[in-house]
Order: C-alpha cells, then structure tokens, then sequence
C-alpha cells in the first residue's frame, strides 16, 4: 500500500470529492452533507497515513459514499464499477457499508456508536498479537458521541493502553434534527474526552496540513500516555454545497444540478474534468 | 453448571491459543482459575457489555475466538445490536455465554432472569443455540461451540444429573432420547428434564418417551422423535423460556407436516411472574407447571389418567 505525498493530498482529496458528489447527484441519494464533511479525513487517513496491516473503521458508515470513493481513488474499488452500481438494486454499494465484501471495509456499520468497540477489540487484539505496527483508525461523528457505548470504548481503549488507535470525531456541529449545542449538548467535549484518559488535540478536518500536524502530535501523546488518541476535527457539514452548507437539510436532501454544480467549484481541477 | 463450564475452558484455552476469555466483570468464586491461568488472555471489559461484544468482533477480526461472559440477560439483551451487526452479521467466531438462563437467578429478581434469550438468539444469522441440560453436557456443549466456525450462544444453568439415562460418553446431540415409551412424547428443553424424570416414577411405566433438547434452532427433529410423535399423536413440551421463541414454536412446523391432524400438541413454558411474587428458581418452576404438581398433572392430563 504506497503512501500519498503529503502535496499531493489535495488534489486526492479533490478527486474524492468529485466522485462522491457524482455518485450521490446520479443516484438522486441523500447523506450528502455527511460524506462531505468527512472528505478529507477519510483521505488523509486511508492515502496519506495508513499502510497494509492498519484498519479503518468508519463509525459513521452514512458517509459510505465517501469510503467508497476513497477506496476508489485508492485503488482498492473499482471506480467504473462503483460508478455503475452505486445506490442502484442489486449492488455491494449500499447506503451504508455492507458486511464482507468490499476490500478495505471490514465491518458494516452505520448503527451509531459500534465503530469505537469494534476499534478497540481490533486494537487489543493487535497488542495480544504483539504486532505493534497494526494501527486501528476510527472515524466517530459528534452527534454519534451521544451513544453511551462509545464512551464504554474510550474508558476500555485507556484501561487496555490502546496507544496503537486513533480516533478522528467529525465535529460539524449538526446531528439528525438540529445542531449539537441544542439536540445534546456534549461541552466542553476535549473536556470530558481529556476525562476519559484520551490523548485529544483538534486540527481543521478539510485542511491536510493541519490533519498532519494533529496526527504527529497525538500519536506521540498517545505513545507518551500509552492510551488512545483522539482528533477533534473541526468539519463543515455538506461543505460547498452552495446554500445547504452547514444546515440540517444537507444531511437528508438529494442534490439539485445548481447545488451539485456548485459543491463541484471545491473540486478544483478534477471538478473541471466532469 | 460454572463449575464444568470453567473446568471445560481452561482446558479447551490450554489447547487453543486463540481463546479468549471476556467477562463483563462477573465470575467471582467461579473462574479465579480462569483468569489466573489465562493471563493476558483473561478481559475484564468492566460493566460495559455492549462494548465487550462489539471489542470481541474486533478481536475474532484478528483470528481470535473471543468467548464473552455474563449472567443470562446482560449477555443477550443489553448488547443485542452488537451481536447483530457486529459479530452475526459478519459471522464471526464469538461465544455467548449466560449464566442462569430461564429463572436460574431464583430471588435475585426479574431483572436477572433470561426467559426470552433462546428466542432472541436465534433470531440472529448464523447463530447456534446450546441448552445444555446435565452437568456431564456441559463439556460436550462448549466443544461443539468453540469447534463451530461461527456465532453461537451458551445458556448455562443448574447442574443436574443425567442419571445413568444419558451416557456420558454418547455424542453431542441436538435431541436425544432420556427414557422410552409410547403413550406421550414429551420435549424438555434444558435442565428442566430432571422434573421431568423425577416424575417418571409415578406415571405407568413404559407411558413416557422424553426427550432432551439442547440445541436450536432445530432445523429438522430427530427421525426417531417424529416417529414416536406420529405414534403416539400427543407431544408435550417443557420449557424454561417464554413460549415466543421458544422450542415449542421452533418444533411447531415440522410437527405439523409430520402428524397434521393426529396431534396434540401441549405446551408448558414460562409465563412470567402470574402471581406477582417472586422466589426461588424451584419456586417460579412449580409456579409455572415446570415442575412439581403442575407438571405432574399436565403429564396425568396428557395421559387421560
Ligand atoms: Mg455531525
């Protein structure tokens, strides 16, 4: 599994982006807003950081479509075949990730709060095996860390010493019916993540510099501390998508052509393509 | 039946180190062993148990056999979804395990007895579902369990003996025939059969051929059962286990299309707390017709006697 450069992340990232907004245009599909929040930490992780013995958990697994992709960019999806088969009846590439079928997806999820207990039990499993290069990535929303059970997984990362595990919150400041602060306000949350033994730090989700930065930092925090580490990524909801940015609504609505060839001027080069 | 149970896997984990051992913080005076003995290989997840089942799909991900334990209903019912998706759905080699199935935790209240666990168990894909019924079964059981490639389920409960009616050395099965006769065929899904045979004694000799069930879901019944079934045209069945889901609706179908229209069929199961009161596991047990008096004249009615 060859790593991206650093530089040439963005442009990854772009191509992603452009890919799941064609996907989610054609299939008339919802979730968009979800899949663009997590765009580049999805990229950042699975091109920029991992290698072949790491694991990624998408807890959030309604932005499918944004793992999809970046496994097609990666190379490990078949991008004609995701094209053609995304959404539609009788396809792998449901809405959310379907169970032992696709290379780079080893669970289905999409129930909140499964992705962090399976990530420890993976990362435990990793030290039992004594393979301490197994990295376990875990990608959690913050309307997801409202599930009791992904604060179960945090106190078990800390007591098992999971320093092989990093978790990355999509902090967008939106869940299902309403912001954060109103639906259940979970501040001060590096608080209360602190709390829990974690390594915390926060890096701005769409920007790879600062993905980086946070990613150097936590991980030797994380060493230094033997516990998990966790990025609060500060994250834009539905992220270009001209009018529905940062709503509710871009969570459920399917693109109209105006807004889809708005959210494509964020696609640079590879927007220009399509 | 802790006692076999621990003995059983410190022997099974000696053999095979890919056992692993998750309890939800239960076991005291029971696996000191296990855990002293496993080392490393011994988690205690702490009171959490949906994370313990979801941390055990991650570990059988990496080619463990995670075998996670608790009483009955904090095994099946709190962590339920993450037995769906997590371990069944990706049909994953993880072991259930529930101390005092049915109303094995007696005084202990309706919050810790299990009396819908074999129903919601074997809803779920690829699940097997072990009810072991005597003492000497127990290892029998978790040898089957942990040599099958999937998701299974282990209902633990009061150790009975099998009184020289099963053989110990004898296969494990799914049913098995415990004394014959053939006026009444009666079904006894777990440790529930020893009420049975201790009845045995006071209904006419040669009357009774009972059978204990230990594994669902039943994807077909015993030739021999059927036969019997067939002959006899009344079947009565005993369960420590609400009628939905239980065995008596699993055995439902096949009876139909092998006896319709020659059958009785008579179902005794769990209904819960009819008084309100509660007491010991010998006590719901006579409350419910599961044993003593009641059952006594369920089998006497079954019998026109
Ligand atoms: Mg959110």
């Amino acid at each position: 599994m060859q790593k991206t450069a650093p530089s040439d992340l963005p442009a990854a990232g772009a191509r992603v982006r452009k890919l799941l907004l064609d996907l989610h245009y054609g299939a008339r599909s919802g979730h968009v807003g979800s899949a663009l929040s997590c765009v580049e930490i999805l990229t950042f992780l699975r091109l920029g950081c991992m290698s072949a013995s790491d694991t990624l958990v998408l807890s959030k697994g309604h932005a499918a479509s944004a793992l999809y992709s970046t496994l097609a960019v990666a190379g490990e999806v078949q991008e004609d075949e995701l094209r053609a088969r995304y959404y539609k009846d009788g396809t792998l590439f449901s809405a959310h990730p379907p169970p032992n079928k696709i290379s780079g997806i080893r669970f289905a999820t999409g129930s909140l709060g499964h992705g962090p207990g399976i990530a420890v039990g993976l990362a435990l499993g990793s030290k039992l095996r004594k393979q301490p290069d197994e990295r376990v990535y875990c990608v959690v929303s913050d309307g997801e860390l409202n599930e009791g059970s992904v604060w179960e997984a945090f106190a078990f990362s800390r007591h098992f010493k999971l320093d092989n595990l990093l978790f990355i919150v999509d902090r967008n400041n939106l869940q299902g019916f309403g912001r954060t602060s109103e639906v259940m306000d979970m501040s001060p949350l590096n608080e209360k993540l602190r709390a829990f033994g974690l390594a915390v730090t926060e890096a701005d989700g769409h920007d790879f510099g600062s993905l980086a930065e946070a990613y150097e930092s936590v991980s030797q925090a994380a060493r230094n501390g033997s516990t998990a580490g966790i990025i609060v990524a500060a994250t834009v909801k539905g992220r270009g998508m001209p009018g529905l940015a940062d709503t509710v609504a871009c969570h459920y609505v399917p693109m109209t052509e105006e807004v889809y060839g708005g959210a494509l001027k964020l696609c640079g080069d590879a927007g220009d393509q399509g | 039946m802790r006692v076999e149970f621990a003995q059983t896997i410190l022997e099974v984990a000696t053999q095979d180190a890919s056992v692993l051992f998750l309890t939800g913080d239960l076991g005291f005076m029971a696996l000191e062993e296990v855990r002293d003995r496993l080392g490393e290989r011994f988690i205690n997840a702490g009171v959490a148990e949906q994370n313990m089942v979801s941390a055990a799909a991650g570990l059988a991900a990496r080619d463990f056999k995670p075998i996670v334990y608790s009483i009955a209903p904090f095994a099946t019912l709190r962590p339920y979804e993450q037995l769906r998706n997590d371990v069944c759905l990706h049909n994953l080699p993880v072991k259930v395990v529930g101390n005092g199935g049915g109303y094995g935790y007696g005084i202990m209240g309706s919050t810790h007895h299990a009396l819908e666990d074999v129903g919601v168990m074997r809803t779920l894909p690829n699940m097997r579902v072990f009810v072991p019924a005597f003492g000497s079964d127990v290892a029998k059981c978790v040898r089957a369990m942990m040599a099958y490639s999937g998701p299974a389920y282990l209902r633990l409960g009061k150790s009975v003996p099998n009184f020289g009616l099963v053989t110990d050395a004898s296969p494990w099965a799914p049913m098995r025939r415990v004394s014959q006769g053939s006026s009444l065929v009666v079904a006894a899904m777990g440790p529930v059969v020893e009420h049975v045979i201790s009845l045995l004694p006071e209904l006419p000799p040669g009357s009774v051929d009972l059978w204990s069930v230990g594994e669902l879901s039943l994807s077909s019944l015993d030739g021999e059962f059927l036969r019997s079934a067939q002959e006899a045209g009344r079947v009565i069945t005993v369960e420590e286990h609400y009628l939905a889901g239980g065995m008596a609706e699993n055995m439902a179908p096949h009876l139909i299309n092998a006896c319709s229209g020659r059958l009785r069929f008579k179902n005794l199961f769990a209904r819960g707390y009819p008084s309100g009161l509660y007491g010991s596991q010998r006590w719901h047990q006579d409350e419910n017709a599961l044993a003593g008096p009641g059952l006594l004249a369920a089998l006497r009615e079954m019998l026109g006697l």
